[in-house]
């Protein structure tokens, strides 16, 4: 590929850029006056997207730091924070967000990027870890959520305190055999907390409802913690924890109103991620990435697509995901791809209809969903 | 001669974890242990710097919940509590190999995991959000004792973190639920 040997994309200052710029737009949108914050918001995102692209299409590394693009698929995981930070930008329009939330996502999405670009577990675990005490911060201080900030801080707080050591057995210079297995179980189990995967899920996704800039915080977390638990030693683990998210997800959603459908949408989305990034290969890493963008592309829950939103259903990405996962799934574990495919058909009530009844961000969200599928259609499963 | 630090922390670990007042005592043997593994190994700035950072923290957070309600343990959380880190001590025995590992011997390497579990399972059992958070900080301090004798600076640097926001989160939240402002 031309780009890849392009000497301006090979430029070791690529990477620092991509994941000082987040932190960096931090520090301008503070400084900005409320009638040009959104602009400015719009305009830095989108620069630290096209940042993020390029340093993917370059493969670019930071050198003598643990920052580096993930190796195959998984270096399209790089960029997805700032897409729904991209997206979360366009669609505060219906809904003004204080100067405080749109720098805080802004914080949020470089932590991520920074934690997905992570190439080892230990340092990948710490930067999750950051990521997630900032989310429950911002929601343990917003007025009237003490509670629901404090149960997603001892959740998260929970989960890092597993995932940490257990990073750190696996990093051990003579860790081998059980200690191996221990550091990660241990691991799987503590990122899992973290991302709301299994039991963790409804915790989650609740105190997701507080503060409207904490509605990125699912795809936050889920981007780098999937991305780790990918190249995790435990797949099983990780698939355990994806069904039962799938199932929580998919009996929660039967039940609900239709404002909660689209997180709860979004969450079995997460599940099904784990039980891609659980399977492994090419099909399994493929589903895994088409799902996550998906998920950072529907995470903001006041794009009105979301809310009818067929998701799962054919012709959109993540029907394309749903596929690819289960492909996957045939190759690794052929007896979890019956309870998966139940599981998504009673996660996906509503029919198809209200897609492009909704405004022009909406209608954009569905048309990019549409080429998504059609990409990853000519691409190839494999 | 064997130390009898590591088993006197395992065992304050499962039956006093989640509980306000075990906490200074906890601390003190992890401070003890850090010391004692500062004695032994070659560098001892970083155990001697984590004990600091568990005796700031523990002080710190034994002041806070000193000024809030607490509820005494429900007679199935303490049964809870104390099966489940048994269970815990026996898993963590069973799967940590002999010798050394990552520098860290192998009773204070039970010791940080125990501690770390058993504060983790008090958080999650604990209906309490003192107790929660007394559980929280025990393994916080475990978590510490394991980057202070063997881990590496990302570790410690973490733990600190993590600390510190333990801290913020306890100060700003818990006196607002604790104090009745909102429903427990």
């Amino acid at each position: 590929m031309a780009a890849v040997s392009s000497p301006m994309l090979s430029l070791p200052v690529l990477m620092p850029l991509v994941l000082c710029w987040p932190f960096l737009s931090m520090g301008v949108l503070a400084a900005c006056s409320p009638a040009s914050a959104r602009a400015a918001a719009i305009g830095l995102s989108a620069i630290g997207l096209v940042l993020a692209v390029l340093a993917v299409t370059a493969r670019s590394v930071w050198p003598a730091t643990p920052f580096a693009v993930p190796s195959g698929p998984l270096g399209l995981l790089l960029p997805l924070p700032l897409v729904a930070l991209f997206v979360a930008s366009l669609s505060a329009e219906a809904a003004p967000a204080r100067r405080g939330t749109r720098v805080l996502i802004h914080g949020l999405a470089g932590g991520a990027v920074a934690a997905t670009a992570c190439a080892d577990p230990l340092s990948g675990a710490v930067a999750i870890g950051g990521v997630a005490m900032l989310v429950a911060l911002a929601t343990a201080v917003t007025r009237g959520a003490a509670r629901a900030g404090w149960d997603l801080f001892r959740l998260s707080l929970s989960g890092i305190l597993l995932a940490v050591p257990g990073a750190a057995l696996m990093a051990a210079s003579d860790a081998a055999g059980r200690l191996e297995g221990l550091g990660g179980l241990l691991l799987t189990v503590g990122l899992g907390t973290v991302a709301g995967l299994g039991p963790a899920a409804p915790v989650v996704l609740a105190a997701g409802d507080a503060g409207g800039g904490m509605a990125l915080a699912p795809v936050m977390t889920a981007v780098p913690v999937l991305r780790h638990l990918a190249e995790g030693p435990d797949r099983l683990g990780v698939m355990a924890l994806g069904l039962v998210t799938v199932w929580l997800m998919a009996l929660s959603i039967r039940v609900a109103s239709a404002e909660r459908r689209g997180r709860l949408s979004v969450g079995l989305m997460i599940g099904l991620g784990a039980m891609a990034a659980g399977a492994g290969g090419g099909a399994g890493q493929a589903g895994l990435v088409a799902l996550l963008l998906s998920v950072a592309l529907l995470a903001r829950q006041d794009v009105a697509f979301v809310r009818g939103a067929p998701l799962v259903h054919a012709p959109f990405l993540p029907f394309g995901g749903v596929v690819l996962t289960l492909v996957a799934l045939c190759d690794a574990a052929p007896l979890l791809v019956f309870p998966v495919a139940v599981g998504v058909a009673v996660g996906s009530p509503g029919p198809v209809g209200s897609a492009f009844r909704a405004g022009w961000l909406g209608r954009g969200v569905a048309g990019v969903l549409l080429a998504g599928l059609v990409v990853l259609v000519l691409w190839g499963w494999r | 001669m064997a130390s009898p630090l590591p088993g006197l922390l395992i065992a304050a670990s499962v039956v006093l974890s989640g509980l306000r007042w075990a906490l200074p005592w906890q601390a003190g043997l992890v401070v003890l242990t850090l010391l004692a593994g500062a004695l032994d190994v070659g560098a001892p700035v970083r155990p001697c710097l984590a004990a600091l950072f568990v005796v700031a923290g523990t002080a710190a957070l034994v002041w806070g919940l000193a000024r809030l309600e607490d509820r005494a343990p429900m007679p199935g959380e303490r049964i809870s509590g104390v099966g489940g880190g048994l269970m815990l001590t026996i898993l963590a025995v069973l799967a940590v190999p002999r010798g050394l590992v990552d520098a860290v011997s192998r009773p204070d390497l039970i010791a940080a995991l125990v501690a770390i579990l058993c504060g983790v399972l008090a958080a999650a059992i604990r209906r309490s959000v003192v107790g929660q958070c007394a559980g929280l900080a025990g393994a916080v301090n475990g978590l510490l004792l394991l980057a202070g004798l063997g881990g590496r600076d990302a570790v410690l640097a973490g733990a600190v973190a993590l600390q510190a926001a333990l801290l913020l989160v306890a100060f700003v939240c818990l006196r607002r639920i604790a104090w009745g402002r909102e429903l427990t």
